[in-house]
């Protein structure tokens, strides 16, 4: 972290090779961001070369906090005039791309993995750009940020410009909506995936009193 | 019928409040609420299975690697360096556009009040460039000026519009607005030509406007003769403030002539020059009338 912040200091002073590091720390999260937000690889790329370029030419305005959160308020920004580029001049309908090569390997695994769980995590994630892609841009960038890129309420308050309580209401639509969604086509999810209907949602209690010792506490003090 | 509806209340402040119970975001008052109705309700208990089950889903969705790198290289940001500078400023648009505006003013009151008088000052002040103005005035081919550095062309051109304008009575306007876009049409001979052409014209379509009214109606015309008043004149000024206004910006948008010929692929480096000559021909016309206003109006009082 304070490696981080020195980095930046320099990069403020003008220094691109320790801007540049910060990028290749930063590029993963910021090009799967844009690929979510967006479901185009090439838009992707091109947001995040542009946000990359806008981080760097306006790090100056950078006055501390999560550097994280300012850098994905630049990435989403830039995702948005991907958007609306798009919709000046669509180049291909919406459907194309989605459906379009289910074989391209965007997705390695860069874990060893089984064949058979390589192709389900590829379907799952075929299957939730399709249901992302179904919610408004917003709501798509909150779901991507808190739940994808597992960032913090405050973290992606900064990111998209709203207060945390709007985050937490924006979220809870979001997320019923995918939710729906993901219900309504369960039967293109890989059976891993699937939702058991256990009787009476116990299971979900049961699951949160376990789960709530180690799940990330994402919304602070509050 | 009361516990109904508080029942109703407490799910809706519920169902609000379990995509943040999951994030565990609620303050110790509200975890309690939410966790209290949980134990009695199924139905929210389904909805908050269902709210894990879709934040685990999208927390399983893969990494996609990037594709290239994203580093930033100093080739890009002095690509944006060029861009920016390339954008014509809009103060420097506006004040010459204001100072043409001022020339007219003056010149226009000038002509209507004391038309001898600015005659006369004119030809005791530059009896030397006038001779080259009106050479190249009276026989208006684009190779003319080929020969001439930026600034001489500017300059002439400068002299060649006070010479219409004076000049504008005698002859019918419409001639010599047309001989003065001559060049504007020869394309890809010489850029500097066109672009200082061009700018000029929409001036000379502005001062060519006075003569339309007949010199014999000049005594009825101005209520006030005299020049500092003559700004007042709204009836006759308002066509050529509009034309100076409007003309010289739908210039700017259009692409320059010499941008589409380019052979070479590095488009963005190969306008940068024009563009410059563009913004030089721009701020040296400016001062160009600027000067002219003062000597105008000092050669005035003089006499």
């Amino acid at each position: 972290m304070t490696d981080e912040t020195a980095l930046i200091a320099a990069a403020q002073d003008g220094d691109l090779k320790a801007f540049n590091q910060l990028v290749l720390n930063y590029q993963t999260i910021v090009y799967n961001v844009a690929y979510r937000i967006l479901g185009d690889g090439d838009m992707a790329a091109d947001a995040a070369q542009e946000a990359f370029i806008s981080a760097y030419r306006g790090i100056g305005q950078f006055r501390g906090g999560s550097f994280k959160g300012w850098l994905m308020r630049i990435a989403t920004n830039a995702c948005y005039d991907q958007l609306r580029a798009k919709k000046r001049r669509p180049v291909a309908p919406l459907e194309a791309v989605l459906y379009s090569d289910p074989e391209e390997s965007h997705l390695q695994g860069e874990r060893v993995q089984r064949p058979e769980e390589y192709v389900d995590q590829q379907e799952l994630s075929a299957l939730i750009q399709r249901g992302l892609e179904t919610l408004p841009p917003d709501q798509r960038a909150v779901l991507v940020l808190a739940d994808i890129q597992e960032l913090k309420y405050d973290e992606i308050a900064q990111a998209l410009g709203i207060s945390p309580g709007t985050v937490k209401s924006r979220l809870n639509r979001a997320r019923s909506k995918l939710r729906d969604f993901m219900q309504a086509h369960a039967e293109l999810l890989p059976a891993r995936y699937r939702l058991e209907a256990k009787e009476g949602g116990v299971a979900g209690l049961a699951f949160l009193l376990i789960e709530g010792l180690g799940v990330r506490r994402l919304g602070g003090q509050q | 019928m009361r516990r109904v509806t508080l029942r109703k209340n407490e799910h809706q402040y519920v169902t609000e409040r379990l995509s943040a119970y999951v994030d565990q975001a609620l303050s110790a008052q509200e975890r309690m609420r939410v966790q209290k109705h949980l134990e009695q309700c199924t139905a929210c208990r389904q909805e908050l299975e269902s709210l894990l089950w879709i934040k685990r889903l999208l927390r399983q969705t893969p990494t996609i690697p990037v594709p290239r790198s994203f580093v930033v290289r100093q080739a890009d940001l002095d690509a944006i360096a060029v861009t920016a500078r390339q954008r014509p400023l809009v103060i420097t648009r506006w004040a010459t556009a204001l100072v043409a505006l001022l020339l007219v003013v003056v010149l226009l009151g000038d002509l209507l009040s004391g038309r001898p008088m600015a005659m006369k000052s004119r030809s005791s002040l530059m009896a030397g460039p006038e001779q080259v103005a009106f050479e190249q005035y009276g026989t208006p081919e684009p190779e003319m000026t080929m020969g001439y550095t930026s600034t001489e062309v500017e300059r002439q051109t400068v002299e060649v519009q006070i010479t219409v304008v004076v000049e504008a009575e005698k002859a019918s306007p419409t001639t010599e607005v047309r001989a003065m876009r001559q060049p504007e049409a020869v394309q890809g001979t010489e850029t500097l030509d066109a672009q200082v052409t061009e700018q000029v014209v929409p001036l000379l379509a502005v001062e060519a406007t006075p003569p339309e009214v007949p010199p014999g109606t000049l005594p009825e015309t101005p209520p006030t003769p005299s020049p500092e008043s003559a700004g007042d004149e709204n009836p006759t000024m308002t066509p050529a403030i509009e034309a100076s206004e409007v003309t010289p910006v739908a210039a700017w948008n259009e692409p320059l002539p010499d941008e589409t010929p380019s052979p070479h692929s590095h488009a963005a480096l190969e306008e940068k020059p024009s563009r410059l000559v563009w913004r030089v021909a721009e701020i040296g016309l400016g001062v160009a009338l600027v000067v002219l206003i003062v000597l105008w109006t000092v050669m005035r009082k003089r006499i």
